[in-house]
Order: C-alpha cells, then sequence, then structure tokens
C-alpha cells in the first residue's frame, strides 16, 4: 500500500526526529525557568502603567490629561443638566435616558449618570475623574522644582483652575458629593473646596503671568462665592474680568470623545430643544417681536430617534466642533448684575443684549428687573451648564411641572418628578467608607 | 507588562531547596537518555492480518469502536461501516478487544485471513470504557474517583437533528446546563456546568479539541442586540459530524490538573480517526425548514386609543398579517453536506471530511453560511512512536437579524400599536401600526454579518521506549480571524427617512475584527511500574498557554449618498482603533495513582501555575487533587443481589480562575486632549495583591449497573465553591478612578445532586428500546462579599450573602390602592422585607429576593426504540427549573409603552398588577418562574435495504426525518422562556426583551455509507 511505504521510508527520520525530541524536552529544564518566566510576559501595547506616567518630563502631558477630562465631563454634564433642568427634552425610544429628562433619577437603578464615561451621559464619574486627575497633576506639580518642570507655576495655575471648575460642576450638579473618599459633603462644602483651588490658581497664574487662567479662576471663585451665597465676594471677583474675556471648552469633530455633545446629540436626534426654549422672541422696540437671537432653535421638521418626538436643533453650537464657554466676561457681569440689581443690572443686561443686537430692556420694577437677570441667566447662558443649578440655587418653578405625567403622547411611562439636583450615587456611598 | 515573578524569584528566594529539586528532575530524565536514544523502535513487522465487522448486538455495523490485540500495541477502529482491519498479527491467530463507548468490552478469537464478526452489547454502566480527560493520559473509568461525562457524539449525529455542536451536548450530560438565547440563526447559547462559580470572571467552560485548547468565546460578533450584546458563539464552529464523542469535566475535583481558569469544568472534543482499511466514504445529507412556530397566536395583541376617536382598540399585527397570507417572519431554509473518507495502513491512517452548511433564519437577513474541512493524520513508524495531527478550518459568513435593543423584526413587530396606522387626521402612517417601521425596511437598511475564518491544529507525538515508561508532546494552536460589520446605507426614500432618521438620510459604518490566537505546549511523562498486586503510576508534565486577541474597529457616518459602503466613503465622526489582550499561563504538575488489583484505585495530584495575570504581590498557586475508586463488585466477598456492578468513588480538588488581564496593573489608556493634544486618561486603579480565584469541589458518587448492566445508574453528589472570588467592586468615584477594581474577597459555596440513569427495557432480535434519564441539581450560596451586605452588579440583579450568586432582587409590588372611577392605581404597596408586617408604600421599601437567574435543577429523557431491524424512533425532552426570567416584552408593553390590556382596562386586574404597571418602575410583576419541558428532539430514522443502498453505490444507507423544538410545557408568562438578551446591562440575567424564540424545525436527513 501507499501509505505504507511512504512511512516506511519516514520511519528512519522519524526515529532521528523522536530522538531528537527527547533531547529538547530533557534540556528544557536545564534552560530552567528563564524561558518559563519570559512565557509569563504579556504585551499591553494600549495601556500606560502609572509610574511611568508620572515623572516630571510628563508635566505638561499629564496636566493637558486634566484639562482634556474636564472638557469631556462639562459636555456631558451640560447634556444631563439641560434635560433635567428643561433645556432639553430626551428624544430616544429605549428607557434608559428618561430618567434624567423626568427628573426621577434613581441612585440605586440609574446607573447611567454615575458611572458611564463622558461620551455615554456619565456625569459623577468623569466629573471625578475630571477632578480626581486636576487634583493629582497639582499634588504633582508641588511636588517637583520649576528645574524639574518648566513653566511649572502656569501648570500649576492651570490645574488648580479646572480642578476647582470640577468641584463648580460637582456642587452644582449633585445634592451631596465627596472628594478623595471623604465623608458625605454638602454643596456648600464643595463650592468651598473649589474656591481654595482658585485661590491657588489665582496665586500661581499671577506668578507665571498667565492673564487667560487668572480670567477663569476671576469668574470660577465670583461662581464659586455666589454659589455659597457670598454674593460680595462673588461680585468683587466678577468685576476684576475684562470684557471680551472667554476661556472655552474646546471641542474637535474627531474622535467623538472630543466632540461637542451638546450638539452631536441633538443634531443626531437624540435630545430634542425643550418646548419653553422654542421659538423664544423679545417685544420690538417698534412693537412686535424679534426672535432671540440667545436662544437660536430651528425646527428640524422631523421626528428625533424614538420616531414620536419634534426635533428642535439649537444652533448656538453650530458644529461638533464648536466651543463651549466655561467661563466668560458674560457671566461675570450676569453675576454682578444679579448681586448689584436695579439700574446696575439693566445697564449690564443691555449691554448683553446690545452685542447680540437685540431690543433693549427698560424697567425700574425691582421685581421685574430680578425676574429679567434671572431669565437673562436663562438664556444667554443655554446649554452651558448653568440653569440646572439656577433652578436649584434661586428656587425656580420646574418645568415641565412634577407629577404630569411623563410624555404620555410619546408612548413614554411616569411622571416627572422633583429632583432638582443629581443624587449621589450609590457607586458612591457603597465604596466609599467614609461616606 | 512583564510578570517574571515565577519560577526565577523562586529560584532566588529558595534556592538551597530548589536547587536540589532541579538537580533530581534533571538527573532523574538525563538517565532516561540512552534509552531514548538507542534506536530500539522499528517499522512495524510482516505478519498476518485480521480484518471483520462490528456489530451493535449482532445486526447494525458499528463505526468508531476500538479494536486491539489482546497483549500487543496491534489495533484499529471501525470505520463508518463497522469494518476493521489488523495487519501484523503474529501467528495464526489472535483474541480481539473490541472497546466502544456505551458498550461492554467484547473479547474474542480471530484467525488471521479470514473474516470476523464481532457483536457489542450496549453496557449501561462501562467501567473499562477509556478516558482521555482530566488525566494526564488515557485510563479505564474504573480507575477514576470522579464523574467524567462521555457523550457518544458519532451516534447520537447519526439519528437526532443535531444542527450544532451545542445543540449536541444538550439534554446528553447532567450537571451541564445549556441556556438558550436566541433563536437566530447563528447565535449560540450560554453553557454552564454545575451552575455559577465566579461572579467578576468568566463562566464558561473550558473547550479542548483532541486535547488541545481552543477558543471558548460566547456572544462575539456585531451587536445586532444592541446594548454591547452579541449572540455568535466560537462553541458551534465544530462540525458534529465530525466528533467521535466528548468528554465532560465537570468541577475543580476533575480538573485540577487543567490549572488556573479550569474552575468551570472542560468540555473536550475528540474528533473522528480514519480506520486501518481500503477508503471508507461517508456521506450525510441534511435538508430542512425552520419556523416562528404559531406566531399568529404569540404574539400579543396590544391595546392604545384610536387616533382618530379616542377610543381604546386593539390591534394583533402576527395575525393581521398572517390572515392576509403574509405572515411576518418567514420559513428559513437549511441544507447541509458533510463528506468524509478515512482509511489507512497500519502505520498511517487518515481521516478526510469536508462539510457545506446554509441554515437561514425567520427573516431574510438571518443567514449563516459556512464551509468547513477536518483533516486528521495518525501514523505510527513503529510501536514506539505515535504522531497524530490533527487540522481543522472553517470559513463562512452569518448574517444576522437585528433583535433585542437594535430593533428589528422583533420590535417593531411585538410593540405593533394602533396608535401607529394613522393620524389624528386620519392620514394612514408608514408604519401601517408596526411600532417603528415595516420589517421588510429593516431589511433593507441595516446589515450585519460575522465572517470567520479559523484554523485549529495540533501535534501530538507519543513516545513509548519502554513498556512502563511513555511521553508525550503536543503542541496545538487556534487562529481565529472574525470580521464583524454593521452597515446602515443611505436611502434616499421618505418613508426611510421616516421610520430610521439619520440612520437612512446618511447612514453609518461600523466595522470591528477579531484576531484570535491560543498557543500551548504540553509535555508530559507517565511511568508504571507493579508489585505484585500493587500498580503504581507516576505522572508529570509541564504546560504553556498563550492567548493573544487583537481587536481593530473602524467607525464612519454620513454617507455622502446612497450606494456606498464603505468607511472611508463617510464623511465624520470616523474613529479607529487597535488593541490587543494577551494572557500566559504556565503550570507544572505531578500526579501519583496507586492501584491494587485493578478494583481499589488512589490519586493524588499536585499543580503549580503562574499567570501573567497575577498581581506583582501574588506567586505562584498550587492546586492539589485526591480521589479513590473502588469496584466493589470485584470483590470476592461481594454479594449484593440484582447490582452486578457497583463502583465507589470520591474525590477532592481544586483548581481556579485567572483574573482578567491587566486587572492587576494602574494603568492609564491614551486619548485626545484638547486641538487634537496627545493626552492619558485614567482607567485601572489596578491590585497589586490579585490573585487567582480557587474553586475547590469534594465529589461523591458511585457507579452501578444491574441485570447484567442492562440498567445503570450514575449517582454524584458534590459540595466546594470559590474561595477568593474575585469581586468586581465598583471604585468609589471620588478616588479619581473610574470603573471597578477586582479584588480576592468573595466566597461561594455550591452543592449538587447529579444522576443519570441508562436501560435497555428491551432487547430482542426485533425490537430494542434503550432510554436515558439525566437530571441534576446544583444550590449556590454566597458567604462572603469582602464585607458587603450586597453588591449589584447591574439592574435588579444582586449578589447578596446568603442568596444565590445573581440573584433577582427588587421591590415586590403587593398591594394597591385604586382609585374607583379610572380603576388606576393611587398608592403603591410593597412587600416590607426582613422588617414584615403590612405592605409599605413601594417608595419606602427595600429590595427584596424575587429569585434566581440560573436553573438550579436541569435533566433530560431520551429514548431510543429499535425495531422491525431498520426502524429506529429517537426523541429527547430536556427540563430546565428553579430560576426566573425577566419578562422585558412585558415591561416595555406594560410599562414603557402603555400599550397592554393592563393600561387601558384595570379593573380587570389585581392591584398588585395595576400598581405595578402603573408605576413603571418595579420589576416584580415580570419577574416569572421560567420553568419548562420541551419536546427538543424526534426522529424517526430508516436503514435503507442493502439492495437500495448498492443501487447507489454504497454499502449503507439510511434516511431519517426529525423535528426540533416542537413542543413547550410551560407557566412562563412571556413569549419563550428560553429566549434572553445575552448582554450588555442585562449581565446574570435571564432578560427576554425583544429576541427571537427558538425556532421550530424539521429536517430530513440522507447518509451514506460507501
Amino acid at each position: 500500500m501507499k501509505f505504507t511505504r511512504i512511512a516506511r521510508k519516514m520511519t528512519r527520520a522519524t526515529m532521528t526526529a523522536g530522538q531528537w525530541l527527547t533531547v529538547v524536552v530533557l534540556s528544557t529544564p536545564m534552560i530552567g525557568c528563564n524561558i518559563l518566566d519570559k512565557g509569563l510576559q504579556a504585551t499591553a501595547p494600549d495601556k500606560i502603567e502609572t509610574s511611568v506616567l508620572e515623572t516630571p518630563s510628563n508635566a505638561g502631558l499629564i496636566v493637558t490629561s486634566a484639562i482634556g477630562n474636564f472638557e469631556c465631563a462639562l459636555k456631558s454634564y451640560i447634556v444631563d443638566a439641560a434635560m433635567a433642568s428643561g433645556e432639553f427634552m430626551d428624544a430616544t425610544p429605549t428607557a434608559a435616558n428618561w430618567a434624567f429628562d423626568r427628573r426621577d433619577t434613581d441612585p440605586t437603578a440609574d446607573t447611567r449618570y454615575a458611572t458611564n464615561g463622558c461620551g455615554a451621559y456619565g456625569i459623577y464619574t468623569p466629573i471625578q475623574v475630571a477632578r480626581g486627575t486636576a487634583d493629582r497633576a497639582l499634588e504633582l506639580l508641588q511636588g517637583w522644582t520649576d528645574a524639574q518642570v518648566a513653566n511649572r507655576q502656569d501648570l500649576i495655575a492651570k490645574a488648580a483652575a479646572y480642578a476647582g471648575y470640577s468641584r463648580i460642576l460637582l456642587g452644582e450638579g449633585f445634592c451631596t458629593a465627596a472628594i478623595n473618599l471623604s465623608k458625605e459633603m454638602t454643596s456648600v462644602e464643595v463650592f468651598a473646596s473649589a474656591e481654595a483651588m482658585f485661590n491657588t490658581a489665582i496665586t500661581a497664574a499671577q506668578a507665571a503671568g498667565d492673564q487667560q487662567i487668572l480670567n477663569m479662576a476671576y469668574v470660577g471663585r465670583a461662581r464659586a462665592r455666589l454659589d455659597q451665597g457670598n454674593k460680595a465676594g462673588a461680585t468683587t471677583d466678577a468685576a476684576l474680568v475684562p470684557a471680551g474675556f472667554v476661556m472655552n471648552a474646546t471641542s474637535e469633530n474627531s474622535p467623538t470623545i472630543r466632540q461637542n455633545r451638546v450638539q452631536t446629540f441633538n443634531q443626531s436626534g437624540l435630545v430634542s430643544v425643550a418646548p419653553s426654549y422654542r421659538n423664544l422672541t423679545l417685544p420690538a422696540s417698534g412693537g412686535g417681536t424679534v426672535p432671540d437671537t440667545r436662544v437660536a432653535v430651528t425646527n428640524a421638521g422631523k421626528f428625533a430617534t424614538d420616531n414620536r418626538t419634534p426635533l428642535y436643533i439649537q444652533t448656538k453650537y453650530a458644529t461638533s466642533s464648536s466651543p463651549i464657554p466655561v467661563a466668560s466676561y458674560k457671566e461675570a457681569q450676569l453675576i454682578v448684575a444679579e448681586v448689584a440689581q436695579g439700574q446696575t443690572a439693566v445697564n449690564i443686561i443691555n449691554n448683553l443684549r446690545a452685542a447680540k443686537g437685540l431690543p433693549a430692556f427698560s424697567s425700574t420694577d425691582p421685581v421685574a428687573i430680578a425676574a429679567e437677570v434671572t431669565e437673562a441667566r436663562r438664556r444667554e447662558l443655554f446649554l452651558e451648564g448653568q440653569h440646572l443649578f439656577d433652578v436649584r440655587r434661586l428656587n425656580l418653578p420646574l418645568d415641565p411641572a412634577a407629577g404630569i405625567p411623563y410624555s404620555t403622547v410619546y408612548l413614554k411611562g411616569g411622571t416627572y418628578g422633583t429632583l432638582r439636583c443629581f443624587p449621589v450615587p450609590d457607586v458612591e456611598r457603597l465604596n466609599n467608607p467614609n461616606f | 507588562m512583564d510578570r517574571q515573578s515565577c519560577f526565577s524569584e523562586s529560584l532566588r528566594n529558595h534556592a538551597s531547596r530548589k536547587t536540589r529539586t532541579f538537580m533530581k528532575l534533571t538527573a532523574a530524565l538525563l538517565a532516561l537518555v540512552p534509552m531514548l536514544l538507542t534506536p530500539t523502535g522499528t517499522a512495524r513487522a510482516q505478519g498476518g492480518t485480521i480484518s471483520g465487522v462490528v456489530l451493535d448486538r449482532g445486526q447494525t455495523p458499528l463505526p468508531n469502536a476500538q479494536v486491539t490485540v489482546q497483549g500487543t500495541r496491534l489495533g484499529s477502529q471501525t470505520d463508518a461501516n463497522g469494518r476493521f482491519r489488523i495487519a501484523g498479527v503474529n501467528g495464526t491467530s489472535a483474541v480481539l478487544e473490541v472497546r466502544r463507548l456505551g458498550y461492554k468490552m467484547a473479547t474474542t478469537t480471530a484467525s488471521v485471513g479470514t473474516e470476523t464478526q464481532v457483536s457489542m452489547e450496549p453496557a449501561s454502566i462501562n467501567l473499562d470504557a477509556v478516558v482521555v480527560t482530566g488525566q494526564p493520559g488515557s485510563t479505564a473509568k474504573r480507575t477514576l474517583g470522579v464523574d467524567i461525562t462521555q457523550i457518544d457524539a458519532s451516534s447520537i449525529t447519526a439519528k437526532a437533528p443535531i444542527n450544532n455542536f451545542q445543540n449536541l451536548i444538550n439534554g446528553r450530560a447532567p450537571g451541564v446546563t445549556i441556556l438558550q438565547n436566541s433563536g437566530v440563526i447563528g447565535s449560540g447559547a450560554t453553557v454552564r456546568i454545575r451552575g455559577v462559580s465566579s461572579f467578576a470572571l468568566s463562566n464558561t467552560p473550558l473547550i479542548y479539541v483532541d486535547g488541545i485548547r481552543v477558543d471558548n468565546a460566547q456572544g462575539t460578533g456585531p451587536l445586532n442586540q444592541s446594548f454591547g450584546a452579541s449572540t455568535t458563539t466560537r462553541w458551534n464552529d465544530f462540525s458534529p459530524d465530525d466528533i467521535e464523542s466528548i468528554e465532560i469535566v465537570k468541577g475543580p475535583a476533575a480538573a485540577t490538573l487543567y490549572g488556573t481558569e479550569a474552575a468551570n469544568g472542560v468540555i473536550q472534543i475528540i474528533t473522528k480517526r480514519g480506520a486501518q482499511g481500503k477508503p471508507s466514504w461517508d456521506l450525510t445529507v441534511r435538508g430542512g425548514t425552520n419556523e416562528f412556530a404559531n406566531q399568529d397566536s404569540r404574539i400579543w395583541t396590544n391595546y392604545a386609543p384610536d387616533p382618530v376617536t379616542g377610543q381604546i382598540v386593539s390591534l394583533n399585527i402576527a395575525k393581521r398579517e398572517a390572515d392576509a397570507g403574509n405572515p411576518i417572519f418567514k420559513t428559513g431554509h437549511m441544507q447541509s453536506y458533510d463528506i468524509g473518507v478515512g482509511g489507512g495502513s497500519p502505520t498511517f491512517r487518515y481521516r478526510v471530511s469536508g462539510n457545506y452548511k446554509k441554515d437561514g433564519g425567520v427573516t431574510p437577513t438571518n443567514l449563516l453560511k459556512n464551509y468547513g474541512g477536518r483533516a486528521n493524520f495518525t501514523l505510527n513508524p513503529s510501536d514506539r512512536i505515535q504522531i497524530e495531527s490533527n487540522l481543522a478550518y472553517i470559513t463562512g459568513r452569518t448574517d444576522l437579524a437585528a433583535e433585542a435593543g437594535y430593533g428589528g423584526t422583533t420590535w417593531t413587530t411585538y410593540y405593533a400599536t394602533p396608535k401607529r396606522l394613522y393620524t389624528s387626521a386620519g392620514v394612514p402612517l408608514p408604519n401601517n401600526g408596526f411600532y417603528s417601521a415595516l420589517p421588510e425596511a429593516y431589511y433593507k437598511q441595516y446589515q450585519m454579518f460575522q465572517d470567520i475564518n479559523r484554523f485549529t491544529g495540533s501535534v501530538q507525538v507519543t513516545h513509548n521506549p519502554v513498556r512502563w515508561f511513555s511521553q508525550h508532546l503536543t503542541l496545538g494552536t487556534d487562529q481565529g480571524m472574525e470580521d464583524n460589520e454593521e452597515l446602515s446605507a443611505v436611502h434616499l426614500d421618505p418613508n426611510f427617512s421616516y421610520f430610521f432618521g439619520t440612520d437612512a438620510d446618511s447612514g453609518y459604518k461600523s466595522v470591528f475584527t477579531r484576531a484570535n490566537s491560543f498557543s500551548s505546549l504540553t509535555y508530559g511523562g507517565t511511568i508504571k511500574s507493579a508489585f505484585s498486586a500493587l500498580t503504581a503510576s507516576t505522572s508529570y508534565g509541564v504546560d504553556f498557554f498563550r492567548r493573544n486577541t487583537k481587536y481593530i474597529s473602524a467607525y464612519g457616518e454620513d454617507f455622502p449618498g446612497p450606494g456606498l459602503t464603505s468607511i472611508s466613503s463617510t464623511t465624520s465622526a470616523r474613529t479607529g482603533s487597535e488593541t490587543s489582550v494577551e494572557n500566559n499561563t504556565v503550570g507544572v504538575y505531578g500526579q501519583e495513582q496507586l492501584g491494587f488489583r485493578d478494583r481499589m484505585f488512589l490519586t493524588g495530584g499536585l499543580r503549580a501555575d503562574n499567570n501573567s495575570s497575577f498581581g506583582a504581590n501574588f506567586k505562584r498557586v498550587y492546586y492539589p487533587k485526591v480521589s479513590a475508586s473502588w469496584v466493589v463488585s470485584e470483590e470476592p466477598f461481594y454479594r449484593l443481589p440484582f447490582v452486578n456492578t457497583l463502583k465507589l468513588r470520591s474525590a477532592y480538588g481544586q483548581t481556579g480562575q485567572a483574573p482578567l488581564p491587566y486587572s492587576a496593573v494602574p494603568f492609564f489608556t491614551a486619548t485626545t486632549g484638547p486641538n487634537g493634544s496627545a493626552a492619558v486618561t485614567p482607567s485601572s486603579r489596578g491590585n497589586p495583591d490579585l490573585g487567582p480565584e480557587r474553586g475547590y469541589e469534594t465529589e461523591m458518587g458511585f457507579d452501578a449497573g444491574f441485570v447484567n448492566d442492562r440498567a445503570g445508574i450514575e449517582f454524584t453528589h458534590f459540595t466546594g465553591g470559590t474561595r477568593n472570588a474575585i469581586l468586581d467592586r465598583p471604585v468609589a468615584p471620588s478616588t479619581g478612578y473610574p470603573g471597578t477594581q477586582l479584588v480576592n474577597a468573595g466566597k461561594i459555596t455550591k452543592q449538587g445532586n447529579e444522576i443519570m440513569i441508562r436501560a435497555t427495557p428491551i432487547a430482542n432480535a426485533r425490537t430494542n428500546w434503550d432510554v436515558t434519564f439525566s437530571t441534576s441539581t446544583n444550590r449556590t450560596k454566597i458567604v462572603n462579599l469582602g464585607g458587603a451586605a450586597f453588591i449589584s452588579p447591574s439592574a435588579n440583579i444582586r449578589h447578596t450573602v446568603g442568596y444565590p450568586v445573581g440573584a433577582w432582587w427588587g421591590k415586590r409590588v403587593v398591594d394597591a390602592t385604586i382609585d374607583p372611577v379610572t380603576g388606576k392605581s393611587t398608592a403603591v404597596f410593597c412587600d416590607p422585607g426582613a422588617a414584615g408586617g403590612a405592605p409599605v408604600l413601594c417608595a419606602s421599601a427595600p429590595l427584596v429576593f424575587l429569585g434566581n437567574t440560573t436553573p438550579t435543577s436541569e435533566g433530560a429523557f431520551t429514548s431510543t426504540l429499535s425495531f422491525f431491524q431498520n426502524f429506529s424512533l429517537y426523541t429527547l425532552i430536556d427540563f430546565k427549573g428553579g430560576y426566573k426570567k425577566l419578562d422585558g416584552n412585558r415591561r416595555v408593553r406594560c410599562h414603557l409603552f402603555i400599550e397592554c390590556r393592563e393600561n387601558w382596562y384595570p379593573k380587570e386586574f389585581s392591584p398588585a398588577i395595576v400598581g405595578a404597571v402603573s408605576s413603571g418602575a418595579y420589576v416584580s410583576d415580570l419577574i416569572n418562574d421560567a420553568s419548562y419541558t420541551k419536546l427538543r428532539e424526534i426522529s424517526l430514522s430508516y436503514n435503507l435495504p442493502a439492495s437500495f443502498a448498492s443501487r447507489l453505490g454504497a454499502a449503507r444507507a439510511s434516511v431519517s426525518i426529525a423535528g426540533r423544538n416542537l413542543r413547550t410545557w410551560t407557566n412562563y408568562q412571556g413569549l419563550e422562556p428560553e429566549a434572553s438578551f445575552q448582554g450588555g446591562s442585562r449581565g446574570f440575567g435571564q432578560w427576554e426583551q425583544d429576541v427571537t424564540p427558538q425556532l421550530r424545525s424539521f429536517v430530513g436527513t440522507l447518509r451514506l455509507n460507501f
């Protein structure tokens, strides 16, 4: 048989191979454990060990990373806070996002806001990551020397400023929170921590001569002080901010993580602008009304992704690379207006309106002026992550009111809730031994 | 990430002791060198030839029987026609020993040069069956202190409608639970052995093919269920027609020598090999149908206000379409062709096979089409060396249907609503009542498929230089490449725009590849010795295993126009990524087995492992085992009437499971920072103390044969669990780290019983009836969660101390205050839990235990009735119980989309139901008992007359007709107790939502042997 002949021919060679195999096998123990140890080496081409990262030569990278983490968290926060505060409405067919919109976020069951990343509606964890990386950057920079790190003071100023702003979001968005496994902190305590960070940022920015970060820190400290009820301190800082200042969170078209998520989520039909922000107008000087370009919204003329919600698109952020203001002269002026009230407030409102070519506001009625300041904040700071805390801080009416069936017309269950801030999620409560 | 702490560190720390051990081992092995290098082996001597046929009870040819010449290493295997041929036999006659799974060993004297016929009798208990899994080498079942289930795969595929590998093992082994997930063709099941053993790591058994570990991934492929859920599986890449038998090692007591990662058990596939003799061909042709049985009566009637009148109206869209002669779910068609040839000489044997399969689901977008081939060779250049190679390749495409969170035909059909019939002005809507889009639109809009190219190969060299020593070296690899694609192309159709928005207006595409590479190298040896009535078998070995998986993905959105389908044609949101995951294990083991008079056996063993995923502070791990077996029935004093065979067995063993790769190391990952700058972000907090989970188990049982082994019982009781169970503990976000941290802090206990009863109630010349009944139970209990009372891995699922792993937890609605006018609830009351007393308002009620997510009992009954010599009727009925499933379809219909009768006619229902439905927040009305019994397989086979077969040029021919998933008995209120959403946030939970039920199939088969 053919196979038999082949096998016979192979016999001699195979026996040689068998002997060779025996030698190799028996040699293995003599080569010893080095081979075995090398066998345990597992490559990890996409991971950077912490010990490798945290060196002075990477100081710039570490601070840049902290800023990037903040910017990503901010965009997600604006989307979620916009749904909770009535700027946006959810327009997805499945229930995972409805709690944002319905204002009944459950700290136990709703994991999306708690642990998701900033690209997928997460806010608590992304904000904490931003704060943690900024805090760690600050800690490392303060431990290194000027000889080790060029522009160290400037990097300290940036790290501290973004650490402060992370705290602002944490305090404004969440009813309570923790920092570095601390006890449960009230929002006021969080704001105080933010103010301390801005103090550090201001000192370092002054030393480094970085006017942009200095102004950012002034606005940030003013906001932190206003949030704490320190109106005098707030207006003092706000008044230091020069006209035209703005510090943006930057965005790029690609990758997705860097996109302006407020724009992309709205454009793709995941959220729609809520009814109370559609077709806003102002009284025209000659009678009638003019569109309020501060809240530029268009009707897309189609349904959003749930196939039921009319899609209204904001045009404040035109593209996925549009920047989002983090701190601005406009915000600083509105803080001054809120604290000062009266004609000072009217003047500020009108200056801001004039910048947009909008008709002026006129009133001497304190109540009307106060209401207009609040309304100016609602419109000027539309989709900048400010309104949710205004609803809480100023006890504004919930929109839509609590108890109304949740979008029954769109086939979604439940009723609107009463939350004005997100509860601290169970992931913190259950895993923080000091909470 | 390097991990070099293992053996070199050991040498540093314990230099003198290790050196002595090392020197002893080296000296022992070197002593063998002269003997091994001496070319004493010779080619097969010339001699006479014995040939013949092996028959089942003197009637039907039996393939895959092992025929050996007593006292020699000469042997062969029967081919597909039951024939064997052994050359090189000295003398004029020889005593043949014939072994086959499921039969008593037969012994006969055969004369050289004459034709021999051997008849084998089925054995319900066969202690001489050879087992190759879980041991350093092959051994008789009588020596084992553990229960290893053997499945006679070739016999099952010859009579049952087996469509894939998972169907082959379903219901054949007690303790092995196959949890079907979706009826989409190409999707796979979840497999559990003896329940679950881990909180955070895989609970999936390992798969070995001919001694080589291969990819056992479940849930790969495009995310056709969305929310991170994929449905395809690598388990079904193995053609059932290529499999001779399957051996299942169920737990740590038996899997110790497999080391780290074997805690969930091991399933070994033993493929068919060629038999000595002239080429023997076998051809199997199958054709059949798949259907969504009784769709018009199973899919719900939904309610909503009429868009024009506001009156509540109903819609049963499945019935509407069926009545119109256009059922929504179509009949899919399947066909498959398997051909194999085997043969060879005493020195070289081969079996080469090929197969083609085309299997269509109940939607046009669901089609599996693949080609496979296998070539197994055995070379015996001398009676001292055997070289076996096993090579297999599969390629094909699986087009998947969208379902679950992805939408698709199921989504738009299950939740169809009168609201989508027309506008408030009475203008018909494009939906025509379907919830989101017309099914035909889905078929055109979304395409998802997986292409697979997979090669598995191994070479095993077995060397028997002397009778008392053998050694083997095995090299193996599994190289798989998946190409997973998802496309939503542009359709300039206003209806598509209405249905799908931007998905149709501008489209998107996603591609990801998964290149999987398994490499293994095993060397082992066994030294056998005998001292009077005592025998000893000393085994040792070293294993190296490497697993490397590379993922590359690309994504893009916004095609400029229709017809464009490549990512390079997209204009925005383009992303790409590449990552790889590697894990390596090095292990050494030793085992000593002592035997006394071939009826008492005591075995002890130890395996030491190191793994690249262990933390820097964790060294190696040791897994011990000890077992005993005693064939009492062969003792001289044995007198037990009726029980002719009795083996007692007991074993204790440990094994483990390595942490997830890189989970021990704190690290950052790269990301894009402001203005496109380079940046990093924290990814894992790591845990330098992280080690493996340690599974432990004590197993006790007996194998008993009755009435000359016409009936047999195998019973096993196991108790054990997992120590140092890894908890995927969420990191408090205030640390600044996202995600979770793995810690060895948990403990699980589990216990259960398994029983398998086989019997042949009828055995005569005209009729044989073989029956098997198997059942098993398992109970898990959480003992420790590292100080925590509970962990919530996903919504409605909790690990709670004192309760089963991954159980349902939620607020149980027990009552509600009903508005007498509207019939709707104004206050909802829940179970007060441990506090007891009256129901409390649900808002302040605790979460309570609602049930298991994993079946705590399962079993099967099989019957093979052979009659009129050529007919065979085969039936498999299986069942599962003791678990609950979340009826997500009800959740969507009643809690979210408000289209149940309960929503609109609340007065017809109990306050508790109305309360649960109207709240929309509680799940207790959704979580229901999912126990079921299913008529899984039934087939009628007929062996065609030889005259007919010969007209086809065949030696034998048979035909069969069979049905699958024909009837379900269940109290489950959902659509299908076996349907389940596979991934995403569903975690442990058996969650049925918008999933295709198991399909009813009818198959006709023609088998020819040449």
